[in-house]
């Protein structure tokens, strides 16, 4: 159970911190289970107000592979990487992921590819994705559309 | 074979009605269904034809719903309080198709069609279950039949079985009537699900032997030589593609297992103080592991007891009272074993392999790094052992 004490470390940090924009909020699932609000502030294509939730899971071999996740909630926000039913194309979700990121690494990263986000679009081949999509981002098979997230 | 012998007029009106259907004129499809069920009420196909002109048209009507429908049915957590799902007018049209598709099923009990439509409107009205045992049906004839649409039900009762084993939380099959049933209705029930468990294998197995000919017949495609043919089959690349096939057919035996297993329990279990079972089991489960640990600490040798020994005393040591330097950067904990890669960055040993071996990339400066990279970082280990020294003084 090691994972879990990573976890309560990066929990203890986690509260503690104060990043803008970002809101860590536990779940009673359990510790590996985490919602962040994110609010986009100063980007025209989101409204600052709404605060988009992201959904992490860490596994069992988590830190060793990365945790599960992404956008939950009625509105998923428009992005060329940002599929409609949620899931992220990110690299350091897959195949870029090390043990030396952590939640709020990826919670930054995410936060700071939607703010600089300038096409207020899905991705390209969105309708064909999310109508085979297996529930766990983490099993598709990426091809990273471009490295510039 | 009278009351099923066409009725010309009415065979015309249904074939009009398919063709506004095809022009995506739902409305006027429905209305000329309606006659050819007026003239010839007894015809399975003007029924099915019907109830899905209905959902076609709800479709239509309310996209937003259908799409949330499909997010709903991939993400265990949501729960049905979509607003337009209780607009009147929807569910109004969602029971014109369950009234149709029950309409054909007293008429042909093994209707594939009727039966897609009653589980995708029970789904809709969040009736996991009763849409579960309707797919079931579908899925069983469409094999018998052969049916192109097997897919379709497949991936839908794929979905869904994964819906209601990552929902068990709320999953409450006593809900669905089995509490009010007597032992006997239950142990049918179970034996449905037995069934159930049966048919979910095949399909498992299907979808495992179709991936598996799918991918030798990419590298079929590839090498005509016949000589070749053979030598593809010790291609590394190959080997992978049809291991990683296998491993996931059995994690989904699995899964269906521990769905199956899940269901045997809530079945068997006492329905009344069934949340104080549980937490009693997982109370047991707490214990046997950490009874199985204490059991390995024991079986080690007494220099393994001296560091255990050690172990212990790192353990109490709060987190925030270790300095950084001693912590490693991959699972936070204290290190006992540091090693330093050729990059200058330290981990403990146990972690740093585990992620070597899989991903060849140092983590934190994520350049290449190879298990022979790395070495024991001799001074942070003293360090180390200084702290653990000190802090036992301490205390």
């Amino acid at each position: 159970m090691a994972y879990k004490r990573r976890l309560l470390k990066e929990m203890q940090t986690l509260l503690d911190l104060s990043i803008p924009g970002l809101k860590f909020i536990p779940t009673e699932d359990g510790i590996n289970h985490w919602y962040v609000d994110i609010n986009i502030v100063d980007n025209p294509i989101y409204d600052p107000a709404h605060a988009f939730r992201l959904e992490i899971v860490a596994g069992d071999e988590y830190p060793i592979e990365p945790p599960m996740v992404k956008f939950i909630g009625q509105e998923i926000p428009l992005h060329p990487h940002v599929y409609s039913n949620g899931h992220i194309c990110l690299n350091i979700l897959g195949d870029g992921w090390t043990p030396a990121q952590s939640i709020r690494s990826i919670a930054l990263s995410i936060q700071s590819m939607l703010q600089g986000n300038t096409k207020n679009e899905r991705p390209p081949d969105d309708e064909r994705y999310i109508s085979h999509a297996p529930q766990n981002p983490r099993s598709s098979g990426w091809v990273y559309h471009d490295d510039n997230v | 074979m009278a009351p099923f012998a066409t009725n010309s007029t009415a065979e015309k009106f249904k074939n009009e009605g398919n063709d506004h259907f095809r022009k995506h004129d739902y409305e006027k499809a429905i209305t000329l269904y309606d006659k050819a069920i007026k003239q010839d009420p007894n015809q399975v196909a003007y029924y099915t034809n019907r109830a899905t002109a209905f959902f076609k048209l709800h479709e239509q009507r309310y996209p937003n719903l259908h799409s949330w429908f499909k997010t709903w049915l991939t993400t265990p957590e949501y729960e049905p309080d979509h607003e337009e799902s209780k607009a009147e007018e929807s569910t109004k049209l969602l029971k014109l198709v369950l009234q149709d598709s029950r309409k054909a099923l007293s008429i042909d009990c093994k209707n594939l069609k009727a039966y897609y439509y009653f589980g995708l409107v029970a789904f809709m009205f969040g009736k996991l279950h009763e849409a579960w045992g309707k797919f079931v049906e579908c899925y069983r004839l469409a094999i018998e039949a052969q049916s192109p649409s097997l897919v379709d039900v497949m991936n839908f009762i794929s979905k869904l079985r994964v819906k209601l084993c990552g929902n068990r939380k709320n999953i409450s099959l006593k809900s669905e009537g089995i509490s009010q049933s007597s032992t006997g209705l239950s142990r049918g029930k179970f034996a449905n699900y037995e069934n159930l468990h049966f048919l979910l294998n095949i399909s498992i197995q299907s979808e495992y032997n179709a991936n598996c000919n799918n991918i030798i017949s990419q590298y079929d495609h590839i090498e005509d030589d016949d000589y070749q043919k053979a030598s593809f089959r010790r291609n590394p690349k190959f080997q992978k593609q049809i291991e990683d096939q296998a491993k996931r057919y059995h994690d989904k035996l699995k899964d269906a297992d521990d769905l199956f297993n899940f269901v045997k329990e809530e079945l068997n279990g006492n329905n009344t103080g069934k949340r104080s079972d549980s937490s009693a089991i997982d109370s047991k489960e707490i214990n046997v592991t950490t009874s199985d640990k204490s059991k390995q600490t024991n079986g080690n040798n007494k220099t393994d007891a001296k560091k255990d020994g050690k172990l212990k005393v790192r353990l109490d040591v709060p987190l925030y009272e270790i300095p950084e330097y001693l912590i490693d950067p991959v699972k936070y904990g204290m290190m006992t074993d540091p090693v330093i890669t050729i990059y200058g960055e330290s981990y403990e040993r146990k972690n740093l392999v585990e992620f070597v071996a899989k991903h060849h990339i140092d983590p934190v400066v994520k350049k290449p790094l190879e298990l022979n990279q790395i070495y024991p970082n001799k001074s942070l280990k003293l360090a180390i052992q200084k702290f653990v020294e000190e802090h036992k003084i301490a205390e």
